[in-house]
């Protein structure tokens, strides 16, 4: 017994020094190095412009990036070359991270040294001896330019403090475990503690981001849309077409040609992702299964280019073509249809997917209770199955068509639409969906301008899309909720 | 036999065949073909697709894949130097971005959320809220880098950057980082947990030894799959402004310079071609080209997600 | 004794290399009514109540349990057995909403005192679950997990502490030589006594069992329990049972539980009925209830 007992009790103390560094909280530590390295690289270029007494153009006096860029940044953008050991630098001070946060100083510190001694390099290589700066000057300008530097600086610099200061729990001999009980011993371990709230706080804000993502939408979406509502003479947003740069934003062709291209691709997705989903949970055999499944699933992970370049080159040429005239239609190489059957398509494997969770979560005792009645497997499937997963099913297909109507490539590629669109709702037709419009109002040019309200409209169109797409995927996630809640 | 004496014949044949009757199930038989039918549908559809795409670029792949590879955007698709380079440097970058910001952070909120988060509001809310944010369509994140990362940050992006598509990508990515990531970790058993906390661990410790252990094939499925959405999206890029035309510029692949500078990737030269092919056919090929060398990539990452997520759930 | 205690409690916090908070506790807590805590008493419990939520699943428990013996605590299923034997380790904390009230003193110090963490309780108080939940790891690193991560050990003295902890569970001799091998692939007695080992290995005054054995075939509980009869010359041990033979078989003293429905809310809750030594509970009990149910009349 006592051997161990002994040898939990080697308690070693810190030095003194470091013992009062952990003082500091982690919030103060990782606030504090952040501000300084970002003042730092903001104000030192203008304070040593000043210093020195120039005057010229490009030392004007201003928070250099801090506030939107600088002439300085513009000149010295694309000195800094050494791009491959830079990347070494981050992954070696990310690898001397680990140990380092394991307590295991003798791992970290060599690979943080090496680290340090590769960006040291790379700052001083970096450094472009044609300009007219002198060498500290410089260097002081390149530390203001490179944004990403002094970002990439206080990052390392906020994770040092906090690998530091929770290392420093590792690195703490702790109380003997064989000591008295007394309250003290109980009480733990202070830096172990301080290591738990440092940790817990850094995933709460990765989880906050979440939160900052959608204001950001919102605030973004509103700020430009409401612009454009309220400025807007609202006899243009109903007139006869899609003229963003005359001034004619007629909404409805947008909606109807989103909502002509959806029903296609309705017609396509669901029977043929249902049908899949039932074979796949009702009759398929483990080995068929196995490759099947992947298979869609390589389906969905195409991207939607992909299904745009395949609508126009293939799909239009080959079926849309070839049908129009059963309706006495004469379609374009780009049309609706196409671009509809193309949504369509690369709607199969979600709705597949999302139908047979669906049928996967009905018990199997439903499915033996039917068939211990004598029913057949299309009796239980249809009869049993089906209604028992319906409510999942209606969510997959209002995810689906959710997806349909945000579908953006496809539509933008293979619709037919140029940069304006005159209202149709005859799908042989080319026209523009309300994120084709917003994707060509974006493309083409370096940026978007036209008649007064071009660029604000399309904030407003994105308002519209995002308001109809979220209202549609909460109704799905009710629906999923409740049926989840019914087995 | 006993049964003999009982039964006549007749009723026996009667049994038998309502027994056997299998062979007679027209409705099932129909209700069978029909699904298997949609199933191949799904199946021809991904063949034709990837036969059609690489019959049309094969051209370009058989005959001059390097020049193709290293060269650049062109006005001309007869141009020699016509090639994707720019493209996989900007999707490159924008790689370097969605695994530097999107997966710490996701895995991250994962944890939280799995792991620290009591049931409260704000737990619950965020959680509704990521679901959503899951579900919002990449064209309205591409107005969100528009407005926010291109306009409202301009300093520190340089404008229509690949900096600014970088992070647009890495917050499209987000949510689905989360969510694979969440349903990793909730899948590590109980056991484990209780196991860690009652040998004295504290909830980092059992998080850092135990649960990440164990949930990492997950995650990993999660983080390649989003990589390869990423990698693969367009519509956001084109409102971020990602340049269709000449882009200057022939710098390495690595250049931290580029960072502040226009950009261009993989989807926005396959657009950009496509579109152009109703002008100039020989862009047509060339586009299909490109499809096939971007496919490579994303259904690379695609098969090993998929790969590993199979092997693991076997495993267990 | 509680002046040595007390020479070392102010010899620690003097010499501490980090001086706690100037509202530092009293340095020797006492039990209820000022009297010094009895040494060779490990936990005292007085009007323990448990909440889940606003439920209140255990009702007033007061019982002593004393060093180095076996402590069962038997009773039917829903009678708060397991509930009462996690808040000795506070593995209840990480129950949402699991709370308890009432005094727990461990050797004198308040269990649920504010400053007292549940993480430092947790390595004086080892624990072994119902099922095996070995780390799917090696031999090696499971027994090695909890002094690794206490940090209080130098790297090179692991390998005898791992070897000093699988003997004492009993499983060294089986296992020296697949140290190195996934700790998945031992039998299921194996692994339960390897949790033991790893419950050891951190070198705890108490060991809680949650029916250790119950997932566990004949052979392999007749180990554990041979291996119990000799943990007790060196450790307390709390152990949770269904078996009631095993509970004679082991134990020193026999807590009997029993659940009861409250008749205004019409919920269940546990209550201790008696606590006494084992031959006594199982010979001559004083409560009808408890002869009942261990003469198999009930439950």
């Amino acid at each position: 017994m006592t051997d161990i007992a002994l040898r939990f009790g080697g308690r070693r103390n810190p030095p003194v020094a470091v013992a009062h560094l952990r003082e500091i909280p982690v919030s103060a530590m990782v606030v504090l190095s952040g501000l300084v390295l970002l003042l730092v690289s903001a104000f030192l270029p203008w304070a040593v412009n000043v210093g020195s007494g120039q005057t010229a153009n490009a030392f004007e006096p201003n928070l250099p990036w801090l506030l939107g860029g600088t002439d300085l940044a513009q000149q010295t953008a694309g000195s800094f070359g050494n791009g491959w050991i830079l990347i070494a630098v981050v992954v070696v001070s990310v690898a001397a991270g680990y140990p380092l946060f394991c307590g295991r100083r003798m791992v970290a510190v060599p690979l943080a040294s090496i680290g340090g001694a590769g960006a040291v390099y790379v700052y001083f290589t970096s450094y472009r001896f044609d300009n007219q700066f002198s060498k500290i000057e410089g260097l002081v300008v390149e530390l203001g330019s490179g944004w990403w530097l002094a970002l990439a600086g206080s990052l390392l610099m906020v994770t040092g403090g906090v690998i530091a200061r929770v290392g420093a729990g590792n690195r703490r001999a702790a109380v003997a475990t064989t000591g008295p009980v007394t309250l003290e011993a109980l009480s733990g371990n202070q830096d172990r503690r301080d290591r738990e709230s440092a940790v817990r706080t850094i995933m709460l804000v990765a989880a906050l981001a979440s939160i900052l993502v959608s204001a950001l939408i919102v605030l973004a979406l509103v700020r430009d849309a409401l612009t454009f509502m309220i400025n807007i003479d609202w006899a243009s947003v109903w007139s006869s077409g899609w003229f963003p740069r005359r001034g004619f934003y007629d909404i409805k062709t947008l909606v109807v040609s989103t909502g002509l291209v959806v029903g296609v691709s309705t017609l396509i997705a669901t029977p043929v992702g249902l049908g899949a989903a039932i074979y796949l949970s009702e009759y398929a055999r483990p080995r068929t299964r196995r490759w099947m499944k992947p298979t869609l699933e390589v389906l969905a992970g195409i991207p939607s280019v992909v299904f745009g370049f395949f609508a126009l080159q293939w799909i239009s040429p080959n079926i849309i073509q070839h049908i129009d005239v059963w309706f006495g239609q004469d379609a374009r190489l780009g049309n609706l249809a196409a671009a509809g059957v193309g949504v369509g398509i690369l709607s199969v494997p979600l709705m597949a997917s999302i139908s047979e969770d669906a049928m996967k979560a009905v018990p199997h005792s439903l499915r033996e209770a039917s068939a211990g009645l004598g029913s057949r497997k299309v009796t239980t499937t249809l009869r049993v199955v089906l209604p028992a997963a319906v409510s999942g099913l209606m969510a997959a297909f209002i995810v689906t068509t959710a997806r349909a109507v945000g579908e953006t490539m496809v539509v933008f590629i293979a619709g037919g639409g140029g940069d304006t669109a005159v209202y149709t709702h005859n799908v042989f037709d080319g026209s523009l969906t309300m994120t084709a419009a917003m994707a060509s109002l974006a493309s083409g040019t370096d940026s978007v301008v036209g008649e007064g309200l071009t660029f604000e409209s399309l904030y407003f169109v994105g308002l519209l899309l995002f308001v109809l797409t979220l209202g549609m995927n909460l109704v799905a996630d009710r629906i999923v909720r409740r049926f989840q809640n019914k087995y | 036999m006993r049964l003999g004496r009982v039964f006549d014949d007749r009723t026996r044949r009667a049994v038998t065949s309502e027994v056997y009757r299998r062979s007679r199930d027209v409705r099932g038989g129909v209700f069978r073909v029909l699904l298997q039918i949609a199933l191949l549908v799904a199946l021809l559809v991904l063949a034709i697709l990837l036969v059609d795409t690489v019959t049309d670029g094969w051209s370009i792949l058989s005959g001059r894949l390097g020049d193709f590879l290293s060269g650049g955007l062109r006005s001309q698709s007869g141009d020699p130097e016509l090639g994707v380079f720019q493209g996989i440097r900007g999707s490159l970058w924008i790689a370097v971005f969605v695994i530097v910001l999107a997966f710490p952070l996701g895995i991250g909120a994962a944890i939280y959320l799995e792991e620290y988060a009591p049931k409260s509001r704000l737990t619950s809310f965020i959680d509704l809220n990521i679901r959503n944010l899951a579900g919002v369509p990449s064209v309205v994140y591409g107005l969100l880098g528009l407005a926010i990362f291109v306009r409202g940050l301009e300093g520190l992006t340089g404008g229509q950057s690949v900096t600014a598509a970088g992070i647009t990508l890495a917050v499209l990515v987000l949510p689905i980082v989360i969510i694979t990531s969440s349903e990793a970790i909730r899948a590590v058993p109980q056991s484990l947990r209780e196991a860690g906390y009652g040998a004295g661990a504290t909830k980092w410790e059992v998080i850092r030894t135990q649960i990440l252990p164990y949930a990492a094939p997950g995650i990993l499925t999660g983080t390649l799959l989003s990589l390869s959405r990423a990698i693969g999206e367009a519509a956001p890029l084109i409102l971020v402004g990602a340049v269709t035309g000449f882009l200057g510029g022939q710098s390495g692949l690595v250049d931290i310079s580029q960072l502040q500078e226009r950009f261009t990737a993989l989807p926005i030269i396959i657009t950009e071609w496509v579109q152009e092919s109703g002008r100039d056919r020989g862009f047509a090929p060339a586009a299909a080209a490109a499809i096939v060398v971007m496919l490579v990539v994303v259904l690379l990452l695609n098969s090993a997600a998929i790969f590993l997520r199979n092997h693991f759930e076997k495993k267990r | 004794m509680t002046t040595v205690t007390d020479s070392v409690e102010m010899a620690m916090s003097g010499g501490g290399a980090v001086p706690q908070a100037s509202e530092a506790p009293p340095a020797v807590a006492t039990a209820a009514g000022g009297e010094a805590f009895p040494p060779d008493t490990v936990f005292r419990v007085e009007d323990l109540n448990c909440y889940y939520g606003s439920n209140r699943a255990v009702r007033d428990v007061t019982m002593d349990i004393s060093e180095r013996e076996i402590t069962a605590i038997i009773g039917p299923s829903g009678c708060g057995k397991t509930t009462v034997l996690r808040c000795f380790n506070r593995m209840n904390d990480l129950i949402e909403g699991a709370r308890a009230t009432g005094t727990l003193l461990f050797r004198g110090v308040d269990l649920y005192d504010p400053r007292v963490d549940p993480v430092e309780v947790r390595r004086r108080v080892g624990m072994v679950f119902q099922k095996p939940n070995p780390f799917p790891k090696s031999v090696f690193d499971n027994v090695a997990y909890g002094p690794r991560i206490a940090g209080s050990v130098p790297k090179s003295e692991l390998p005898d502490i791992v070897e000093a902890s699988l003997r004492r569970a009993a499983l060294f001799e089986e296992v020296k030589d697949r140290l190195k091998d996934s700790a998945i692939g031992l039998s299921g007695g194996q692994q339960q006594r390897l949790c033991i080992a790893r419950a050891i290995a951190t070198n705890p005054d108490v060991l809680l069992m949650d029916e250790p054995c119950s997932a566990l075939d004949p052979i392999s509980t007749a180990h554990i329990e041979e291996l119990m009869h000799r943990l007790k010359e060196e450790y307390t041990i709390v152990i949770v049972t269904h078996n009631m033979q095993q509970a004679a078989r082991i134990s020193d003293r026999t807590a009997f539980f029993t659940a009861d429905v409250d008749a205004e809310t019409n919920s269940r809750y546990g209550l201790l009925v008696e606590f006494d030594d084992t031959e006594r509970i199982f010979s001559n009990p004083s409560d009808e209830r408890t002869e009942n149910y261990v003469t198999g009349r009930f439950g």
